[in-house]
């Protein structure tokens, strides 16, 4: 029984029982390569996509049977100088001809962790100027669909290191508008006309509540700031309704929103 | 008064009033409605249906009050008209109300759709803790009393326990509620929410229970209260009879 074991296979410097056990290294690392799949795939489930996930689960599953196998050839005596400073020449290559892949990839995945945006989200990236939906967070690039209706894919990267505005992230938002009335005008009766209009509207939330005050004596109008809270969901809507109804209202009651206006003084009559 | 929540058979020319909002059906084929509800005399929700020969019947039911004008909120914010303060270690039993909407449902054998919701009071929203933790809440202002005092088809009651468990003085302001936890019973038209308290433990915190089970004797649960929310936690469970108790914790103030 033992003699075939420690019989030298001919041609090769390495016994039978060597082999057999580079063999079972090889076998554990799949096995073991499995079992990290499996696990990692169930924890990561919950903080990144599916398609996140099995990237990162691949990555783990064949990383641990190249290790498995190269610590089995080499205990067979393979010599790896040579191809591990060709591998590592290889190396240096490939990470300059990838280097924006794998940025974009790690920024995918930390997107995925940190979740600055999800699907379905309206967001602003200022730096680019972009304003749109997320359509889809890939594990490169993620997919917006632009409020004027163009699908824009932007590179993972360049959205992790952007400055996001999230317009749906928290569950309300202040509007703020500003509105001149004349110098002439009663600036407390303009107040209660716009704060009932404001406390009329369904959308607009009663607590914080409105606030309508005087904000600025500018050249040509006293200007008042309104501020209110409305569902994110709904704050274009109220900003637009709100603005075209308090134009309506100062009308009604005969309150001028006045133009710019300039007195030219002629010195000499 | 004659009682409006209940079952109806379709037919041409049916109709009922809930103050200013007219509700009626009229046939428009051999087996189509058109069902339609008028506003001072515009047309506020109009749909066309079919009766299945006879076997889908119209229901009204109220229904939790986070329909109008859109779904919006998740909680409803019962602000107290005045505040009530509780001495330490102390507890009482007081009438609330809190806001109601109007569902109104086509039902076949094995499936009930809500058709249209209504509100005899003007909805308003508020915000219950900071916009980036917070909740959007349908805003109701209530009475306090010693006995039912809720406006018929608008509000419905609230007979509510405030606990204080804590070692000082507490005043309560507001109670805020998770909208898909309630459930809503009915004595003819009049309109109960289910047995509820609110229990303070510390200074800060308060919870409410909603414990599934009529504030009364011989009240009967609402029906359609399940159906009347799109998607509500355990709602496999709510349909088939098996209510939930609720727990909503007001960790933003009370």
């Amino acid at each position: 029984m033992m003699n075939w074991i420690d019989t030298a296979l001919p041609g090769f410097g390495f016994t039978a029982g060597q082999l057999l056990f580079a063999l079972i290294v090889i076998v554990v690392g799949i096995i073991i390569g499995r079992i990290a799949r499996m696990t990692s795939g169930k924890l990561l489930s919950s903080v990144m996509s599916e398609n996140a996930s099995n990237l990162i689960q691949r990555i783990i599953y064949y990383t641990t049977i190249i290790v498995a196998t190269l610590a089995a050839l080499s205990y067979l005596g393979i010599d790896f100088t040579g191809v591990m400073l060709a591998g590592g020449i290889l190396g240096i290559v490939i990470g300059f001809a990838t280097q924006s892949v794998v940025a974009n990839l790690i920024s995918g995945i930390f997107l995925q962790i940190d979740k600055p945006v999800s699907i379905g989200d309206p967001i602003g990236i200022i730096d680019e100027h972009l304003y749109g939906v997320i359509l889809e967070i890939n594990i490169l690039s993620t997919s917006i669909r632009t409020f004027d209706g163009v699908n824009l894919r932007i590179p993972n990267e360049k959205l992790f290191t952007s400055t996001i505005h999230n317009f749906s992230k928290y569950v309300a938002r202040r509007v703020v508008i500003t509105v001149g009335i004349a110098y002439h005008e009663e600036m407390k009766k303009a107040i209660d006309i716009i704060l009932k209009t404001i406390n009329e509207n369904s959308l607009v939330l009663a607590e914080p509540a409105p606030l309508v005050y005087v904000d600025e004596l500018s050249d040509s109008s006293v200007n008042l700031s309104i501020r209110m809270w409305a569902p994110s969901s709904v704050w274009f809507e109220v900003r637009t309704e709100i603005v075209q109804q308090i134009k309506k209202v100062l009308d009604e009651a005969g309150i001028e929103i006045p133009f710019p206006q300039r007195v030219i003084w002629n010195g000499k009559s | 008064m004659v009682k409006k929540f209940g079952l109806y058979t379709i037919e041409d020319g049916f109709t009922i009033k809930f103050r200013n909002e007219q509700i009626s059906l009229k046939k428009t084929g051999d087996d189509s409605y058109i069902y339609r509800r008028d506003h001072e005399g515009e047309t506020s929700s109009k749909t066309v249906f079919s009766s299945r020969k006879g076997k889908v019947k119209l229901a009204i039911y109220p229904v939790r009050p986070i329909q109008m004008p859109r779904q919006l909120a998740h909680n409803i914010m019962v602000n107290l008209e005045s505040p009530i303060a509780l001495p330490p270690k102390s507890s009482v039993t007081h009438h609330l109300t809190m806001p109601i909407e109007i569902g109104v449902f086509t039902i076949s054998k094995n499936s009930n759709y809500m058709i249209d919701a209504f509100s005899l009071s003007f909805p308003k929203y508020g915000l219950y803790g900071k916009p980036n933790m917070g909740y959007i809440c349908r805003l109701h202002t209530s009475i306090i009393s010693s006995e039912e005092k809720a406006v018929p088809y608008e509000e419905a009651e609230i007979i509510m326990k405030f606990q204080n468990k804590s070692a000082d003085w507490v005043t309560v302001h507001k109670i805020v509620m998770d909208a898909y936890m309630v459930d809503l019973y009915l004595s003819g038209d009049t309109v109960y929410l289910e047995d509820s308290n609110l229990l303070i433990e510390d200074g800060t915190i308060a919870s409410l229970f909603l414990n599934n089970k009529p504030p009364l004797h011989g009240l009967k649960e609402v029906p359609m209260a399940a159906e009347s929310v799109k998607k509500f936690r355990l709602g496999f469970l709510e349909r088939g009879g098996f209510g939930v108790e609720g727990k909503f914790v007001m960790e933003h103030g009370y």
